[in-house]
């Protein structure tokens, strides 16, 4: 049932106004972990030295099957004027919530957030793979900075590979626009392409294996 | 660097008997075991943002309040004895904070000022004319709840919104039962008079 749907149910005025005062001061009350990290970061500051080097945080990743319900470990680098970060090892998979995205970072790799908003989220992808299921809604963008490309999304399923210099992009769901150094291009739906190469093509069987397990994987965290 | 290893399931199992762990924890704290503190962090950080936002609504200072409940909390473990759960503990602090909050910003209402908020509110399928009929009302909720006072504000939101009994609120803001249902009861009828003469002011422009 929708929130309007319990609103519009509500009846008599103190019935209805409770529920608006409940739906009013719950929406938006979750904590990212972006976030979470970033109010950490200043704690720790604010305590004098980190409390612990390397920070260490368990999260756990998993899909809706069994073979995802493994886990995850993940580190937030604080290098010399870095931006907040996570790594994932290699054979390891990190479930991130990104602003409106619900993402995994699948290791070996390295994510560092540049920047948090409402509007706009903007994170830099160093290595390895992300996978990402995007909200989007009026306004929201999703931005990645990866080697040789800059990536913004706005309400879809898709992945961003980076491969030493090369960045490549698939997307199930939605379109992406990938601006590389030569140009723009526009991945719509079962598309995907690089920023070494001149033209988008199918995806890859794995890419879309990839993609629809963390779908499901979305799906079962949310439900 | 120390590999862990943790499933879902486990991770949230472990989030439902921290409890019993808590006194272990700040043992360790106490002894000077860093991690120990940042695994307080961890397990009750996203309660504490929850409860900050349940009582302020979506102000933009809920970050540094969260920052400020940890803390606190950081200088208040050294002298704690023990006499509440930890989890208490935590909430009270941030009850508190969010009290402090309220009596300095005072009258300003927290209302979004961007459609962000009211579109995760808001399900697209709803029309425009019911968009802005709601957006409207939910406008007149926050403004409302600025004008009552934060004690009544506080007692009156733990059980509309977290559906707390009295006793339970009790606990959390360190007064009587018989006090608290007496806040409830005036904020109530405080919200239901403000609510009902917004409405019409709205309903005559």
């Amino acid at each position: 049932m929708s929130r309007e749907d319990v609103l519009r149910d509500a009846t008599g005025a103190a019935e209805r106004r409770d529920e608006l005062v409940r739906v009013a001061l719950t929406t938006g009350d979750e904590l990212d972990d972006i976030r979470r990290a970033k109010i950490w970061s200043r704690v720790e500051d604010r305590l004098g030295e980190p409390v612990h080097a390397p920070w260490r945080w368990l999260l756990a990743g998993g899909a809706g099957a069994l073979a995802l319900a493994a886990v995850v470990m993940l580190i937030a680098m604080r290098g010399r004027g870095a931006a907040d970060g996570f790594v994932a090892p290699p054979d390891a998979t990190l479930s991130l919530r990104l602003g409106h995205a619900s993402a995994a970072l699948v290791g070996p790799a390295r994510l560092d957030v540049v920047e948090t908003g409402e509007q706009a989220t903007t994170v830099a992808l160093r290595s390895g793979r992300l996978l990402a299921e995007f909200e989007g809604g009026h306004g929201r963008t999703l931005r990645i900075q990866a080697p040789g490309a800059t990536i913004e999304i706005v309400g879809t399923l898709f992945a961003v590979d980076v491969r030493g210099a090369v960045t490549c992009v698939a997307v199930a769901h939605g379109r992406v626009r990938m601006t590389t150094f030569a140009r723009v291009i526009e991945i719509g739906a079962g598309r995907s392409a690089c920023s070494d190469t001149p033209i988008d093509h199918a995806i890859a069987e794995d890419m879309r294996d990839a993609l629809a397990h963390h779908a499901a994987a979305v799906a079962v965290a949310s439900a | 660097m120390i590999a862990a290893l943790a499933v879902l399931a486990a991770v949230r199992a472990s989030e439902a008997v921290v409890d019993d762990d808590d006194a272990a924890l700040i043992a360790r704290h106490r002894a000077g075991d860093r991690e120990a503190f940042a695994t307080m962090y961890r397990t009750h950080a996203a309660a504490v943002y929850r409860r900050l936002s349940r009582i302020l609504g979506p102000v933009p200072e809920r970050d540094d309040l969260t920052q400020d409940v940890f803390l606190a909390l950081h200088r208040a473990l050294p002298a704690f004895r023990g006499e509440a759960r930890l989890t208490t503990l935590i909430h009270r602090i941030a009850i508190n904070k969010a009290c402090e909050h309220l009596r300095t910003t005072a009258r300003r209402p927290a209302t979004p000022t961007d459609g962000a908020f009211f579109d995760d509110l808001l399900s697209l399928a709803a029309s425009p004319a019911e968009r802005a009929s709601w957006r409207e009302e939910l406008e007149r909720v926050f403004a409302c709840l600025a004008r009552i006072k934060p004690k009544k504000r506080v007692a009156l939101l733990l059980r509309v919104v977290d559906g707390m009994s009295f006793e339970e609120i009790a606990v959390l803001v360190d007064a009587t039962p018989e006090a608290v249902a007496k806040r409830v009861q005036h904020g109530q009828r405080e919200l239901d008079e403000l609510f009902a003469r917004a409405s019409r002011e709205a309903r005559m422009s």
